[in-house]
């Protein structure tokens, strides 16, 4: 069995540490525009996680789209 | 990040629990983006419709509206973006009476607060527009991109939460878009055709936002000529901020600060990227459906001005719509009174069409009416609109609104694009 290990850095934001499983895809995210709230998944049809559940989930993603409105 | 007595004093606590939690969520931010520190801000227009904040973020709006007067009211003038719940008609669209005790809550909540409750995202044209250099806190993109880039005022995109800690402080913090040397051109385009409509226009704006990268990439388009209109330049911002993450743009010679290349760029200018017919075509096109079926037109996002409604109006006279599809206009509350006084209601209604007022129709339980409606094939003007509600369920197409007209009126898919 072999481990991959991945380095992301990005600028410290608020809040408390976690961790949990990672969903990473070269694709950018709007937290409107991507999700289906009620479902829990990536609803738009082209974005790369199209389909995934982000529950409990890390996104690592590129840029944000836009904002909520 | 630094300070002043009077910051500090809130951030303690002195002047109430809303002001500390306020300073708290500046600080935040602040610290996130590395700002020095704060600077004061002359208006806010904050984005919250029902569906964003969820009941979570109306209790918590609730909590800070039972504060002593004192320790609540806004510090600004401070405007709203689009509700979710137009209450003339929410039940024709097929929303719950959940989602509109939901809205009642919160604008009982910010009205409190001391908002007023503008529910619109063009307040540039219908409310106050702020003026060059004016550093203020808005929250829609659209109406953010149009301030900073048009207007040459200075925002960033902020949050709810960052729009509500800037409307209880009157700060917010310094960094990114109220900065000279963020506000300076980085990738340069070349305009080689001018947009035919509004559709295109936006599509122009999408083109434009796709190849942005970042939220700190300011595009500046050159080749444009001849005057743009407020509605134009509205269409391709709100497109722009929508395909994109960027807050601003320049337009040679359109925008206040960009007279010319040199003013924006550091030198040397970059090379020029052509953006021309054959992009804004491929851009439409790829909107374009495989048969004409058709459920719902909608003109929205941004908001219609009352120019565009009368274009609306003029397009639908002595029209029907078909009974199969449903036609959509949002509005601003403003705008809407002056077109009922103006007629320009009544032309539309006449023909069938339905006007929301204050509600933009991505913000408005978009999903769940669709479900409710089963509309599915959704046609628009609007490129943000349609980037949009492709994650929502819908099949949306892309046209003019002469396009969407003629397709709403024969009940399927017509126009020079289909």
């Amino acid at each position: 069995m072999s481990t991959t290990t991945r380095i992301y850095k990005g600028h410290p934001g608020p809040g408390v540490k976690v961790s949990g499983e990672a969903l990473v895809a070269s694709d950018n995210f709007s937290a409107r525009y991507d999700l289906d709230l009620v479902k829990g998944i990536v609803s738009r049809p082209a974005h790369k996680l199209a389909g995934q559940s982000y529950v409990g989930k890390i996104l690592i993603l590129n840029i944000a789209n836009s904002a909520v409105a | 990040m630094k300070l002043d007595d009077h910051q500090k004093a809130m951030l303690a606590g002195a002047e109430g629990r809303a002001r500390q939690y306020a300073m708290e969520q500046i600080l935040k931010v602040g610290r996130f983006f590395d700002a020095e520190d704060c600077v004061p801000i002359s208006q806010v227009h904050l984005m919250a419709d029902p569906e964003a904040l969820g009941p979570s973020g109306v209790d918590f709006l609730e909590s800070l509206a039972k504060l002593p007067l004192a320790e609540r009211r806004v510090r600004v003038p401070a405007i709203t973006d689009p509700r979710g719940v137009d209450f003339n008609a929410y039940k024709r669209l097929g929303q719950t009476e959940t989602m509109a005790d939901l809205e009642r809550r919160a604008t009982a909540a910010f009205e409190a607060l001391g908002f007023m409750m503008t529910n619109t995202c063009i307040n540039y044209q219908s409310v106050i527009p702020p003026v060059l250099g004016e550093h203020i806190a808005f929250g829609d993109t659209g109406s953010s991109i149009y301030a900073n880039s048009v207007l040459g005022a200075r925002t960033n995109f902020e949050g709810g939460p960052s729009a509500l800690a800037a409307a209880l402080t009157g700060y917010t913090p310094r960094y990114g878009y109220h900065l000279d040397r963020h506000r300076r051109g980085h990738t340069h385009f070349e305009v080689t055709t001018r947009p035919k409509d509004l559709a295109e226009w936006g599509a122009l704006g999408g083109l434009v936002g796709r190849a942005m990268r970042s939220y700190w990439e300011v595009p500046v388009l050159s080749g444009i000529s001849g005057p743009v209109t407020s509605d134009e330049i509205k269409q391709f911002g709100a497109a722009l901020a929508s395909f994109g993450s960027t807050p601003l743009f320049h337009m040679i010679g359109i925008t206040p600060e960009a007279p010319d290349l040199k003013a924006v760029f550091d030198s040397p200018v970059p090379k020029a990227t052509p953006l021309g017919r054959a992009e804004i075509d491929r851009l439409m096109a790829s909107y374009r459906p495989k048969d004409d079926k058709l459920d719902v037109v909608v003109f929205a996002a941004p908001q219609l001005s009352l120019f565009e409604m009368r274009t609306l109006a003029d397009h639908l006279d002595g029209r029907t719509i078909n009974k199969d599809v449903t036609l959509i206009a949002t509005t601003s509350p403003d705008i809407k009174a002056a077109a009922d006084r103006m007629g320009i209601t009544a032309s539309i209604e006449g023909a069938g069409g339905m006007v929301l007022s204050g509600v933009c129709f991505y913000q408005m339980y978009a999903r769940d009416i669709g479900e409710a409606n089963g509309w599915k094939r959704l046609m628009s003007n609007s490129a943000k609109l349609v980037n949009i509600l492709g994650g929502y369920g819908y099949e949306p197409i892309l046209d003019s609104m002469s396009a969407c007209v003629e397709s709403a009126v024969a009940g399927r898919i017509v126009g020079a694009s289909s």
